[in-house]
């Protein structure tokens, strides 16, 4: 199996006139292909700021990041990304905001417009076309979010808590719909949340994170078959154990 | 069917062994044309600590608003001892979503300033403040302002602040809804025990089935639009519960079972 | 998987609610308005009959536009006086909208660009457009250059400023977004800062345009003999005070018809701006 991702002793301080803010210390973990990695966190463990160095939006202080052997030095449409809050261009309709990153690279217009609509059949947006994200619902546009990274045809996909802010019953159905979409082609997923049995849900396998500094304190694989039922008697014995070396932030 | 009549008439029996603190009877609210809430009729038992659960979309919000009396009832009333539910006569606590403190003032202050406002002698102040703090983990914090303090913290000063008043009852809009998986359990843990210690009459509202099973001594489940009441569930699981129990297994599928829409 | 109707944001529409009784709901509060209006013209009408100041009445005023609009005023008619001052707005205006905006946007994406010309700005925002006429005259002589020049100083100002924070203040989140979809710099600039910042920007074009028309009275007292400006002057000169308050209505009903524009066009500009809470 290809090894698409490879973190080398990450560590990122933040200097400011408080002082030094310590927030990754030594994260070594790598990704391999087709795999869906979960990355388990407290609220405040530096698990997005780990995700925007492998996205290329921050820089570590020191360490490396490596996709395919090669290190990376910025944010390109190879590692799609899909953000916690949502980051659509609220002036373009759901076909604009998923047509953007092939535009931005002079795909030509009939090329990008068929590749969008079988994106939106994909994610289950047929209809919403020509609508804008004002007039959506929070899942939906996350929807969109997942269709405009897949849109860059990504090595990997990044996604930041996408399902954070919607309420825990559109977060199941959410949830089920990101395992559909990912069935088809199964594009190398690396997935941040702070929910326990979402991590369990999804991943083949789940990296916990230690509080402040962030470190990666232990790793789980979860070889269930999927679709997952999360009252199962095996999905409840994980959660239980990965909730066991989940650290408290209060 | 010998289940569906063993949990009636465990209904009925928890009905009976308790005293009726606010009755909710045919209440209608629509907005112009467009029918919200359909008819609700419920009763809330002194000292319960009852959940509401619902679909997406379900008219949740506008049924506590219009519970707290922060939006009028189209038809239909809402009774507190008997009486029509009166902001200024009774005291109905509500905490929010979003933690709502006041900047300016310190942790302790945020929690005395309800009761400073109903002008109480100041020994009763002091010995509530003390203990509700100390029941909620908050007695190191007392000298923090509110920007100082995380959200999660922030909220248990909101909480700690309608405990202290001591209300008729206190409703609850999913105040735990963006906190990480495990810092809700413990929060709700700390709420439990502060509810046990104090035992005042709980109306929590919340989208997550899994909470409702963990806390609640009764669960409501509301329909879609129009809203009324689908379906009502005594949890009588011994605490602490957990999970990961086949009871609260049993429970919380039935329940997902009645609300599922996905 | 088919689409569940819950899902979308959209209320569907229950069967119609059809209340037992029927209340009249009367509000009050839609009447004050026109309360408040009537009392308004009644004191004004009291004042001015009563002669506590030099005031005229408002029948007088009424009268004084009728002349007005009927006959002329330093002979030319009363719209040509209104055109005349709407041309010099509009010309600053346009001016202001060209240099403006693109300093104002520079400055907020461009760190460098801002620090050569802040500090510049700083010093000559807070003079007030009026204290320019001296200098307008001495540069530009006593015909439409100087007039047009003060008339811009009111509307330069505030579409910088607005079109600054608008780029400065766009969402971070937005060109991040951007900058994993591959956009260089250049791009993120076109497709994402500039629209983002948009409804900042038209906020600055419609408080320049504002601000520029009531800059229009100062730009006439430059031996202006013609616009709605000169009317309030001339009015002065003459002892006419029902030109004087003729002249001020005039200014402020086309103040505020301009104003009812720029909100319509708000709404063509930025269609998105205000369902943005979610």
């Amino acid at each position: 199996m290809k090894e698409i991702i490879k973190c080398e002793n990450l560590c990122k301080t933040f200097f400011t006139e408080d002082g030094e803010e310590e927030v990754l210390r030594n994260i070594n973990l790598s990704v391999k292909e087709n795999e869906f990695l979960v990355i388990l966190g407290p609220g405040q463990c530096g698990k997005t700021i780990l995700l925007n160095i492998i996205a290329g939006l921050e820089t570590a202080t020191s360490g490396r990041v490596l996709l395919e052997g090669e290190e990376v030095k910025g944010p390109s449409p190879e590692r799609g990304m899909v953000f916690q809050r949502i980051a659509l261009m609220p002036w373009k309709t759901v076909i604009d905001n998923i047509e953007l990153g092939p535009r931005l690279r002079g795909v030509p217009k009939k090329t990008r417009r068929k590749e969008a609509l079988e994106l939106i059949n994909m994610v289950g947006l047929n209809g919403f076309e020509k609508a804008y994200p004002h007039e959506l619902s929070g899942g939906m546009k996350q929807r969109v979010g997942i269709a405009r990274a897949y849109a860059s045809n990504p090595k990997i996909l990044l996604m930041d808590e996408p399902f954070g802010h919607l309420d825990a019953q559109t977060r199941y159905y959410m949830e089920e719909e990101i395992l559909r979409i990912w069935e088809q082609d199964k594009r190398t997923v690396i997935f941040v949340t702070n929910n326990i049995e979402e991590a369990v849900y999804l991943g083949d396998r789940v990296l916990i994170m230690s509080k402040l500094p962030g470190t990666i304190k232990d790793e789980h694989q979860i070889p269930m078959e999927r679709p997952r039922d999360y009252t199962d008697q095996a999905f409840l014995e994980y959660r239980q154990e990965i909730s066991e070396q989940t650290e408290l932030a209060l | 069917m010998n289940q569906e009549v063993s949990s009636i008439t465990k209904l009925e029996e928890y009905k009976k062994s308790r005293e009726k603190k606010v009755e909710v009877r045919d209440l209608i609210k629509a907005f112009d044309d467009l029918l919200v809430l359909n008819e609700v009729n419920f009763d809330i038992y002194d000292g319960e600590f009852l959940c509401i659960v619902g679909p997406t979309g379900c008219g949740k919000t506008t049924f506590l608003n219009v519970l707290a009396k922060l939006l009028p009832a189209t038809e239909g009333d809402i009774l507190i001892d008997g009486v029509s539910a009166d902001p200024k006569k009774h005291n109905i606590a509500f905490v929010f979503q979003e933690p709502s403190c006041i900047p300016w003032q310190t942790v302790e202050q945020n929690i005395r300033f309800g009761l400073e406002i109903k002008r109480l002698p100041a020994n009763e102040i002091n010995k509530r403040t003390e203990m509700v703090m100390e029941l909620i983990g908050l007695t190191r914090f007392r000298n923090y302002l509110p920007k100082e303090l995380s959200s999660s913290l922030e909220q248990r000063v909101v909480i700690a602040r309608n405990f202290v008043m001591q209300p008729d009852i206190m409703l609850m809009d999913e105040p735990y809804g963006q906190l990480d998986v495990k810092l809700r359990y413990y929060l709700e843990d700390e709420l439990i025990k502060t509810w046990q210690e104090l035992k005042p009459t709980v109306l929590f509202i919340t989208h997550n089935i899994e909470e409702a099973v963990y806390m609640a001594e009764r669960i409501l489940i509301l329909s879609n639009k129009p809203t009324t009441i689908k379906s009502e569930v005594i949890v009588d699981l011994p605490r602490p519960r957990n999970f990961a129990d086949p009871s609260f297994v049993e429970v919380r599928d039935h329940i997902t079972d009645l609300i599922r829409w996905w | 998987m088919a689409l569940n109707k819950v899902d979308i944001n959209v209320q569907p529409k229950e069967e119609g609610y059809v209340p037992k009784s029927k209340k009249k709901t009367f509000s009050y509060i839609q009447v004050l308005p026109v309360v408040s209006f009537a009392l308004a013209l009644g004191i004004w009408w009291v004042i001015a009959e009563l002669e506590l100041i030099r005031l005229p009445t408002p029948a007088e005023v009424i009268m004084q536009l009728y002349v007005m609009a009927t006959g002329t005023v330093a002979g030319q008619p009363l719209h040509f006086h209104v055109y005349m001052s709407l041309q010099r707005v509009l010309i600053a205006f346009v001016i202001a909208l060209a240099v403006g905006i693109p300093l104002g946007t520079m400055m907020g994406w461009n760190r460098r660009i801002e620090k050569i010309f802040n500090p510049i700005f700083e010093i000559f925002r807070p003079i007030p457009p009026i204290a320019w006429v001296p200098l307008a005259i001495l540069w530009m002589g006593i015909g439409e250059a100087p007039k047009i020049f003060i008339v811009w100083v009111g509307c330069f100002v505030p579409m910088v400023v607005n079109s600054f924070t608008g780029m400065r203040y766009a969402d971070k989140l937005l060109m991040d977004a951007s900058r994993t979809l591959g956009a260089t710099r250049s791009q993120q600039f076109f497709n994402v800062a500039l629209p983002a910042a948009l409804p900042s920007i038209f906020a600055g074009v419609q408080n320049g345009l504002s601000l520029g028309w009531m800059c229009v009275l100062a730009a006439e007292m430059i031996a202006a003999r013609e616009g709605a400006g000169f009317l309030i002057l001339q009015g002065m000169y003459v002892r006419n005070e029902a030109m004087i308050v003729s002249g001020m209505l005039i200014i402020g009903l086309l103040g505020f018809l301009i104003a009812i524009f720029l909100r319509y066009m708000e709404k063509v500009i930025t269609p998105w701006r205000k369902e943005e809470l979610v």
